[in-house]
């Protein structure tokens, strides 16, 4: 074996364009030092990245770094489509990032580096073929993100938020880690291929606890990226004490990242025979325990937050059908896969609007506020409100919302023809379950009757006003954060109209997340098309 | 794309574009004022652009189209049915589409001075107007899209927007108590048939596999399931196309503004259900079951159309039972095989139909009121009104040489065909037509002459007020109208007509290319007289009444049969005691089992999931120790469970 590899750079075009993106963000900030330009060359390289990918995607599947016939680099038509996710994502928490940033208590350099650096990660996500280049490109994308949690200056909920995110994240990767070395020490390979070549060679290898456990371990961890119960917990603290934007990358671009992460070693590396049990026990869990509880919230993101985890029971279910036998033939296979990924694209895209709508929602630079400072917001802006309520529609899976009706159709319809009718029972009720919270707020949102009085018992995370927020922001901007600095729940919703955000890239990422929910919506045959691939 | 299927695409379209916009305009402001006014231009703006925009598209398809053409993409594969999104064009569809489209800018362009405060009111009303023209515009785009439809499943999306749309606009007028219950009445009643024609497409598509219309009928169906596809349809054509017993929802609508009662009542929705059974008429061409019923309900809907109109006091009622008459005569051209004549006797019937609503509009704007028993002498004030209305009615009754004439000889000589030579359906069907359609003729002779003299003729029983010709925004539409209500039928002698109006001329091509050039729609022969003859019975005996007592009804002469006439057979009341209060009884019913049985369970377990929700978030209070905990024990446990388990699964 020849120790010089030739590398394909085209292949890695998008990752190189991902990669060039922060530095150029970093230099950007370094020698012209001025906000617009930052954020602008951030903007600039997110749509160079998409556009990359798009034009390597297109040219069939390319592969680098490979070892005989295994490949630590594999760009096709599944890693186009996240890269080009990834980058689009960014790009609209980008748009969604202005007002936060004006306020004045985040640094607006390192805020748009780390994003980039966090979207380098998702690029290489979908393109890696081994396990340990899935787990470095994971970290990649999650590292930044402990930082962003925590970038608001004085803001305890921030710290505590980064904090718990941190902590659970790095057990989350050890146990990733431990399951691949054990996985290594078991069969002697990395490559996902040649580890789903070697299981369905030599299924004697199962017999062994240990293969067992490491499969068990590798699933686990992952699934904490993507906030499946029991590994949620984390979710719904980091997401209320993350500034807006933040939040919106975590339960997008992030989970998005989880996601692929799972798919790759389920179809590609590990046995369908142990994973299915494992992911049907925690679809089920996740999708109830989330529901379940963001009945109760009264703060808009931690039920965001909870509806967030609960989706992502919804996007585990498909995989779970692998659990029986009737679940494991090519074509229900083949279904369960594609059902996961569609769901995924419609849920991106649904939780980019409603974080998009609630950014637009609320005073420039607060925090999700309750769901009480919502009532009747629909007065005061009618269009961020239609798409909140489209969005969040479009999550329970109603009509107006065809988008995430036909998301729940096809997961439902994989999961019968994967002959695990249960599961599909159990992701009917859920569904229902959802609508309750979710019709809540819209609701709320056209409330014409007083708000009650102030809620009688304010959640920790309430508590922790942004102190620095009201000192510094209007000193630091001027009139473009004056009146909102003054944040939290000491906001009444019947402040005036004209203190509310005015920002057009906002209003631009709500309705192009908006119009092109519709447009699935409208023909979800291209999103089965794209997942299908 | 080619451009007549362009053209035809963005026929539906573009007045629903306009009309969702239109939707997003403040629907109704507190104050008068600057806001509510430049509302209100911007809807009229939009609702005569979408109108006069889908007009010329309308007449550009005509045009250019040449041959049948046909566009079609896979909306949604659902494993095994297609849904298909897609045009069929013919030059059947660009006529009707035509007259669609050109009705329904009158209405749009006479809503204007309609829903306008007239200095006659003494409050300040808001009219409401942007959802108005916005629901006309929808109204417009659903039925186009009726027209112009490919599939089935989009067919039915158009026939049920316009359910929607009818309910929203007769309610419109907040003031009349009777329009809530109207609307109610007319959703409710349509819907009936509509539950018939959901199955009957599903049945279609299911036989044949495919939404597509041009599947559908080349499929080659069983004949029990065509059979009954084809009644289950004709219960929804019965109930958009108000025939008995479904026809009772018609007259009430009446409580819609004037403008209203025009679009519904002339080309859109009663043409829905005529249009529908025309277009496929090659299937219903094979079940002469469902044609003997279609002609039985023709007979019966013409005679108690027609008789119910002699005796109304309301103008409005009046033009409404008449209707609901040459409904009759539509579906009795289709059950006797001659939907050519039945598309003829529509377009005629639209022009003259939207001809005599905007009038009699015309005459309650100036009189404020639609009683003909607090009218009279209105041709000395109102003498533009009065020759666009004697048109109207001249054409209503068959007067030659105006088109009513014309179309409704095509359909009795249709019927007077089959009668003696047999044709699709029974020889019994055809003698029920003809001879229905002849004593129609009679009755729509001297309900018509009634109107006319009740109205315009004799001492003026109102005279508190001066009534005069309306503004010229409400004149141009009737004016115009005149135009095709007079001379359309002249249409009839040429065989190039005929030819556009033989649906799917690609289906019997071969049929039509020998036969049809010379056989024009119209038929001058010795059979004409007998209308002719009737018509002028008719008319003479309403006349002779009137002149007798100038200031009495010519509906005495009905004798005791006259409350008969007025009530309509009291069928209302018969619906009212056979379906409405049985129904109702058995939904207080329904009801209490639902509160009881079935709430208790929802409210049970929704407090059970809310309780349950209570526990579960007070777990997640104290976050950081018990989310890594929650990791490290569900590896934990997760990890021991697939050791101890395995992959034995």
């Amino acid at each position: 074996m020849s120790m010089v590899q030739t590398v394909d750079n085209v292949a890695l075009l998008p990752a190189y364009l991902a990669a060039g993106t922060a530095v150029l963000v970093l230099l950007a900030d370094l020698l012209v030092a001025r906000a617009r330009v930052t954020v602008s060359a951030a903007a600039l390289g997110a749509l160079a990245t998409a556009a990359g990918a798009i034009l390597v995607g297109g040219g069939g599947e390319r592969r680098t770094f490979c070892v005989g016939a295994d490949c630590s680099y594999v760009f096709g038509g599944r890693a186009a489509l996240v890269a080009v996710l990834v980058a689009l994502l960014t790009l609209g928490v980008l748009g969604l990032s202005g007002p936060l940033l004006r306020a004045g208590a985040t640094p607006v350099g390192e805020y748009c580096f780390l994003l980039a650096a966090s979207m380098t990660g998702g690029v290489t996500l979908g393109a890696a073929g081994d396990l340990i280049s899935l787990i470095v490109a994971l970290e990649t994308l999650t590292l930044p993100l402990y930082v962003l949690v925590g970038l608001r200056r004085g803001s305890l909920a921030s710290i505590e938020a980064a904090m718990t995110f941190f902590v659970v994240s790095v057990v989350a990767t050890t146990l990733t880690l431990l399951g691949a070395a054990l996985l290594y020490a078991s069969t002697g390979a990395l490559h996902l291929g040649r580890l789903g070549v070697l299981f369905a060679e030599q299924p004697e290898l199962l017999d062994v606890p240990l293969t067992t456990v490491a499969v068990a371990l590798v699933v686990v961890g992952l699934t904490v990226k993507v906030a499946a119960v029991p590994f949620h917990a984390w979710a719904p603290t980091t997401y209320d004490g993350a500034p807006l934007p933040v939040a919106a990358y975590l339960s997008t671009v992030s989970k998005l990242g989880g996601v692929v992460a799972l798919l790759a070693v389920v179809q590609h590396a590990l046995p369908a025979r142990t994973t299915g049990p494992v992911l049907a026990l925690l679809a089920v869990l996740t999708m109830t325990v989330g529901n379940l509880v963001a009945l109760r919230q009264r703060r808009t993101v931690r039920l965001l937050a909870w509806s967030s985890v609960a989706q992502a029971g919804y996007i585990l279910a498909p995989l779970g059908a692998l659990a029986l036998a009737a679940g494991r033939t090519g074509d229900a296979r083949a279904a369960a896969y594609a059902a996961a990924v569609a769901y995924t694209v419609f849920f991106v895209v649904l939780e980019l609007a409603a974080f998009a709508a609630v950014v637009a929602l609320r005073p420039a630079g607060a925090d999700g506020g309750t769901l009480e400072e919502l009532r009747g917001a629909a007065r005061r802006r009618p269009w961020a409100a239609v798409g909140l309520a489209l969005a969040l529609v479009g999550l329970a899976g109603l009509p107006p919302g065809l988008a995430g009706l036909f998301a729940k159709v096809t997961v439902v319809r994989s999961l019968l023809d994967g002959g695990a009718g249960w599961l599909a029972l159990v992701v009917a009720v859920n569904a229902v379950l959802g609508l309750a919270y979710y019709l809540r707020v819209v609701a709320a949102l056209w409330s014409t009757g007083q708000p009650a009085a102030v809620p009688t018992d304010p959640t920790p995370a309430v508590a922790p006003t942004d102190p620095a927020a009201v000192a510094t922001g209007p000193v630091a901007t001027g009139p473009a954060a004056t009146g909102p600095a003054a944040t939290g729940p000491a906001v009444t919703p019947t402040e005036p109209a004209a203190v509310l955000v005015r920002a057009k890239p906002v209003a631009a990422v709500l309705a192009a997340a908006t119009v092109v929910a519709l447009v699935v919506g409208f023909a979800p045959q291209l999103v089965l098309d794209l997942a299908a691939r | 794309m080619s451009t007549p299927v362009l053209l035809g695409t963005l026929l539906p379209a573009v007045p629903l574009v306009t009309g969702l916009i239109g939707l997003l305009l403040p629907p109704a402001s507190p104050e008068a004022g600057a806001a509510r006014r430049r509302a209100r231009r911007a809807a009229i703006t939009l609702g005569t652009t979408g109108a006069a925009l889908s007009l010329l598209l309308a007449v550009a398809l005509l045009a250019t189209l040449d041959a049948p053409a046909e566009a079609t993409r896979t909306w949604i594969d659902f494993g095994g049915l297609t849904v298909t999104l897609g045009v069929r064009l013919d030059s059947t569809v660009a006529l009707v589409a035509v007259a669609v489209a050109a009705v329904a800018l009158a209405v749009q362009v006479y809503s204007i001075g309609y829903l306008r405060n007239g200095p006659h009111d003494e409050v300040d009303v808001d009219h409401r107007y942007p959802p108005y023209a916005a629901q006309i515009s929808l109204f417009t785009a659903a039925m186009l899209l009726v027209v112009v439809a490919g599939d089935l499943i989009l067919l039915l999306v158009g026939w049920e927007v316009m359910g929607l749309c009818s309910y929203l606009l007769i309610a419109h007028e907040r003031r009349l108590p009777a329009a809530p219950g109207a609307a109610m009445k007319a959703f409710l009643v349509t819907r009936v048939g509509d539950v018939g024609f959901l199955l009957g497409i599903a049945l279609l598509g299911v036989s044949a596999g495919s939404f597509r219309i041009a599947d559908v009928l080349a499929h080659d169906h069983a004949t029990g399931l065509l059979t009954a596809a084809c009644l289950l349809l004709l219960a929804g054509v019965a109930g958009k196309s108000a025939q008995f017993p479904l026809h009772t929802w018609l007259p009430d609508a009446m409580a819609g503004p004037t403008p209203i009662s025009a679009l519904i009542h002339a080309a859109t929705m009663v043409a829905a259900g005529v249009y529908v059974v025309a277009r496929l008429f090659p299937l219903f061409g094979q079940v002469p079951v469902a044609l003997a019923v279609l002609g039985v309900l023709a007979s019966i809907t013409l005679l108690l159309g027609a008789f119910a109109a002699l005796a109304q006091d309301d103008l409005k009622r009046v033009l409404a039972w008449s209707t609901v008459s040459q409904l009759g005569y539509l579906t009795g051209a289709l059950a006797v095989g001659a939907p050519a004549a039945a598309l003829f006797h529509l377009l005629t019937h639209a022009a003259f139909k939207a001809l005599l609503f905007l009038a009699a509009g015309a005459v309650i704007h100036a009189a404020g009121t639609a009683l003909m028993s607090q009218l009279g002498g209105l041709h000395r004030t109102m003498p533009v009104t009065f020759w666009s209305m004697l048109i109207g009615l001249g054409a209503l009754a068959g007067l030659p040489p105006l088109s009513g004439f014309f179309s409704k000889d095509s359909v009795l000589y249709a019927a007077e065909e089959a009668a003696r030579h047999g044709g699709p359906a029974p020889a019994w069907v055809g003698w029920a037509v003809w001879l229905a359609g002849l004593v129609g003729v009679a009755l729509t002779a001297g309900y018509a002459t009634r109107l006319l003299l009740r109205t315009f003729f004799g001492a003026p029983r109102s005279p508190l007020r001066q009534p005069h010709d309306p503004p010229a925004v409400l004149r141009w539409p009737v004016l115009l109208l005149t135009a095709p209500a007079a001379l359309l039928g002249l249409a009839g002698f040429s065989g190039t007509f005929a030819r556009w109006l033989e649906p799917y001329g690609s289906a019997t091509r071969e049929r039509s290319a020998e036969l049809l050039p010379a056989d024009p729609l119209v038929h001058v022969g010795p059979t004409v007289l007998l209308p002719l003859v009737l018509l002028a019975l008719g008319a003479g005996l309403a006349w002779a009444r009137w002149r007798r007592d100038p200031g009495g009804d010519p509906a005495v002469l009905l004798g005791p049969l006259r409350p008969l006439s007025a009530r309509a057979f009291w069928l209302d009341d018969l619906q009212h005691t056979l379906v409405v209060r049985p129904i109702g009884r058995l939904a207080a019913g329904a009801r209490t089992a639902d509160e009881v049985v079935v709430d208790g369970a929802v409210t049970g377990s929704g407090r059970v999931a809310w309780w349950l929700g209570g526990g579960l978030a007070a777990w997640h209070r104290d976050t950081l120790p018990r989310a890594a905990a929650g990791v490290l024990a569900g590896a934990l446990l997760i990890g021991l469970a697939a050791m101890l388990i395995g992959g034995d699964a």
